[in-house]
């Protein structure tokens, strides 16, 4: 029987992910629901990328079970590369095509209806801007209008599943408003939204339900506003909840030490 | 003089190539570091191990090419026409070697980190990494030679000389292959315009015609040592054409062996200056950022209706034209017809049979099936993460590569073969057989190796390099069982034909060349149904990278 439901876009269920002998994911249970906006924080290195690159089809789990609209990690990539948008942290696109060959390239790589993603990849291309690199390379561009054209490479198909690894990275205040304002709207109209990043506060700009992943383990997994209550709750701020949870509250001795180096040299 | 942390960089940049070659790879780490993961001290020791098996290899092909070429005849002039080879051969390699070098550098920015350092030495760092790691293993094909060249002529007085004509060709080589790394980097433009096509091909056929030269002095050297007037003392003057002279020729007093010497040391020095200057502007080019250019103008059309196929087929193009460097060893392959087809050309062969012709150029099919296939997944480099990321099936991309090396291999394949059947005056049937039998051995080979090649590539692997297939060592791997590949039908044809066909069906009649051939392409058709029937029914391969 399986172990997903209807109203789960995505479960995993005891999930680990190994790399050689290095543990990323160490049994990762979490559900992801329709229309909701998801966001994975922790600090480097906790296993976010590894998570998300599960959900966008690039990779599988070395054990537990995985469930994206009921397909498997495993042996159904294909399939969950077509209902997924996967805009990674550092954007690959091919460098020696042109915005247009390589957004043509995707249309036709992933079977999409010609006239409907133009006009997708139309408004995209003009609200962020770019009509004016669009014939240029992508290899030429600078890495804020590079990650743009991931972002709109990733949205072309109108996935149901939008997975985005710190996709805000070298955006302009002005495209970084208008990608907030489309994931609240393709989140109203019932698409998942998978968004990763270790910064507390564009989670809670952003984001409905915040999951805390640390060491390869997801250590909290609650709406917003419970995670605010909880901060109320254990008088402290939001963001040194995040800092206690990911157990470095208390600062090491090295880091004590460099403090009181640079205290000194102060002095 | 270098500094311990010069030499310390200059190793750093050789481990960096290499980690990032093997990063990913996790089969292969497997096999590779059994016993130690994959950090900075196994990394070195990969580095030095690469270096020996390079210098080992070196040497066994030297010693083999000695005694092929000589054939038990050790004339003063069969010996200089053997060590004018071997000279220009490590001259060969020390090109080639630094134009991989150049280009590692420049794809994964080695030099990069450097930028920051309170003063530049990256000349410095870069000719040493060059020359410890690559230039002084090309010693390794001239001293073989000249060891056994004093053995049987009994001599060492043209020893001196030698050894600095082969440090000579070390940098002369350097020069060479940084000379096209900074052609070739020099822009790359979206531009499909007409002159940069033109431009494109222009430098192209440069670099094929430099390289056809280069390969009829490897494998026919008495025909150039030969053709070259006596200018007896003038012969000093004579850059590269006048080494035989100055090593055997210039007679056997001391003096005229001072004489060499000096000879050679004045172009070991202009050699060394020139091989400086340019490795100061390669240092200078390999930490500018890739310049890129545009056709400038903004067209507002919707998308192409193009199918994936097609669609795949011109990722590949577009890879190769916007690239020169992936241009470039795209048509090495070519530079391997001339000398295959010169002895045909010349007369040589006149007395051969379209089976020998076959044969012959069989060696072609099985250089562009291994070569194609390795360079063509090289060409993916870090694009290789878009290919993850897309619903596109392994099948669908070897066949694209496929179809693309098909269309690079038959443009050099069909004329090649066409001039060895008309020189040796074959019929005209031949001239459709032979070309079905290349293609055929291509098209299954080449298959075979895009299936190994990309089943290799592991699921975390985020870039491919070289290194990544086994840099040098795995391309040979992969030359050598492409040639066995090639040649396993029509030694099968022939064994059954002479043991089975003939006894039975013909004892009395002449051996029929067409009959052997119908039964090689028989057999060769077989062989590729069998290795399509594979494909497409394997499932790893319906699967996506």
């Amino acid at each position: 029987m399986s172990f997903w439901t209807v109203d789960q876009e995505i479960a995993f269920r005891n999930v680990k992910k190994f790399f050689g002998e290095k543990e990323a994911l160490a049994g990762v249970d979490l559900t992801f629901n329709s229309g909701e906006i998801h966001a994975i924080l922790g600090p480097n290195g906790s296993g976010k990328t590894t998570m998300l690159r599960i959900i966008g089809g690039v990779t599988s789990q070395s054990s537990g079970e995985v469930s994206i609209l009921g397909l498997s990690p495993l042996t159904d990539k294909l399939e969950i590369r077509k209902v997924c948008g996967l805009v990674e942290e550092n954007p690959s696109i091919y460098g020696s095509m042109t915005i247009r060959e390589y957004l043509d390239f995707l249309v036709v790589i992933r079977e999409i209806d010609r006239e409907a993603a133009w006009k997708r990849a139309d408004s995209l291309i003009k609200g962020f801007s770019m009509l004016e690199y669009y014939d240029e390379l992508v290899g030429s561009l600078s890495f804020g209008t590079k990650q743009k054209v991931a972002i709109v490479g990733a949205l072309l198909h109108d996935p149901k599943i939008i997975v985005m690894d710190e996709a805000y990275k070298g955006l302009d205040p002005h495209s970084f408003n208008l990608l907030k304002r489309l994931l609240r709207s393709f989140s109203e109209s019932g698409r998942l939204i998978v968004f990763s990043t270790h910064i507390l506060e564009i989670a809670e700009s952003l984001c409905d339900r915040i999951s805390i992943l640390y060491k390869g383990k997801i250590i909290f997994s609650d709406s917003n506003d419970a995670f605010n209550n909880l901060a109320v709750k254990t008088g402290v701020s939001a963001e040194d909840l995040f800092i206690k949870l990911t157990g470095e509250s208390d600062m090491t001795s090295v880091q004590k030490d460099v403090m009181r180096y640079f205290d000194d040299l102060r002095n | 003089m270098t500094s311990e942390i010069e030499r310390k960089l200059a190793k750093q940049i050789m481990v960096e190539q290499r980690y990032l070659s093997l990063k990913g790879f996790l089969d292969y780490r497997k096999g590779l570091f059994r016993k130690s993961p994959l950090n900075g001290k196994s990394l070195r020791r990969y580095v030095t191990v690469n270096y020996a098996v390079s210098v080992v290899s070196f040497t066994f092909i030297s010693i083999a090419i000695f005694f092929f070429k000589t054939l038990g005849n050790y004339s003063v002039a069969s010996i200089s026409n053997i060590t004018f080879l071997a000279i220009v051969y490590s001259f060969f390699i020390s090109g080639y070697n630094s134009l991989l070098l150049f280009n590692s550098i420049m794809d994964n920015r080695l030099l990069k980190p450097l930028e920051i350092a309170p003063q530049s030495k990256n000349t410095r760092i870069l000719l040493l990494c060059f020359l410890i790691y690559y230039g002084s293993a090309s010693l390794s094909i001239s001293a073989p030679v000249f060891i056994l060249d004093s053995i049987y002529l009994g001599s060492l007085s043209f020893l001196p000389s030698a050894i600095v004509w082969s440090v000579s060709m070390i940098f002369l080589g350097q020069i060479f292959g940084f000379g096209i790394g900074l052609i070739t980097s020099r822009s790359r433009k979206a531009a499909v315009s007409f002159s940069m096509t033109v431009f494109t091909l222009a430098k192209l056929l440069v670099i094929i015609a430099a390289f056809s030269l280069l390969e009829l002095i490897l494998f026919e050297p008495g025909s150039i040592n030969f053709s070259i007037p006596d200018f007896g003392f003038k012969s000093y003057f004579l850059y590269l054409l006048g080494i035989p002279y100055i090593l055997f020729f210039s007679g056997n007093s001391l003096l005229s062996a001072i004489d060499g010497f000096i000879v050679s040391l004045v172009y070991l020095a202009v050699s060394v200056f020139a091989a400086y200057r340019i490795t100061r502007r390669a240092a200078r080019r390999l930490v500018e950022e890739t310049v890129y250019s545009s056709a400038g103008v903004v067209e507002n059309k919707p998308f192409s209706r193009k199918g994936i196929f097609r669609t795949l087929l011109s990722k590949d193009v577009l890879f190769t034209l916007r690239n020169s460097y992936n241009a470039m060893l795209l048509v090495i392959p070519a530079l391997v017809t001339v000398p295959i087809i010169v002895p045909y050309v010349g007369g040589d062969y006149a007395g051969a049979n379209p089976l020998g012709v076959m044969l012959t150029l069989l060696s072609l099919s099985a250089i562009c099936a291994s070569f194609f296939a390795f360079m063509s997944l090289l060409a993916e480099s870090e694009g290789i993460n878009v290919l993850k990321t897309v619903p596109v099936t392994i099948k669908r991309m070897i066949n694209s590569k496929f179809i693309f090396g098909s269309a690079v291999f038959l443009p050099f394949m069909i004329p090649a073969s066409f001039a060895a059947l008309y020189f040796i005056s074959s019929g005209w049937i031949y001239f459709l057989l032979v070309p079905a039998a290349l293609f055929l051995a291509f098209s299954y080979s080449m298959m075979i190796n895009l299936r190994r090649f990309f089943l290799k590539i592991p699921p975390e692997a985020t870039r491919i390099t070289p290194d990544s297939f086994g840099g040098n060592i795995g391309l040979m791997y992969t030359f050598f069982t492409t040639f066995i590949l090639n040649l396993l039908p029509s030694l099968v044809g022939f064994q059954i034909y002479s043991s089975v066909y003939v006894p039975l069906f013909a004892p009395n009649s002449p051996p029929s060349y067409l009959q052997e051939m119908l039964l090689v392409l028989f057999i060769e058709f077989i062989v590729l149904v069998l290795v399509l029937l594979v494909i497409n029914k394997e499932k790893r391969l319906s699967r996506t990278l």
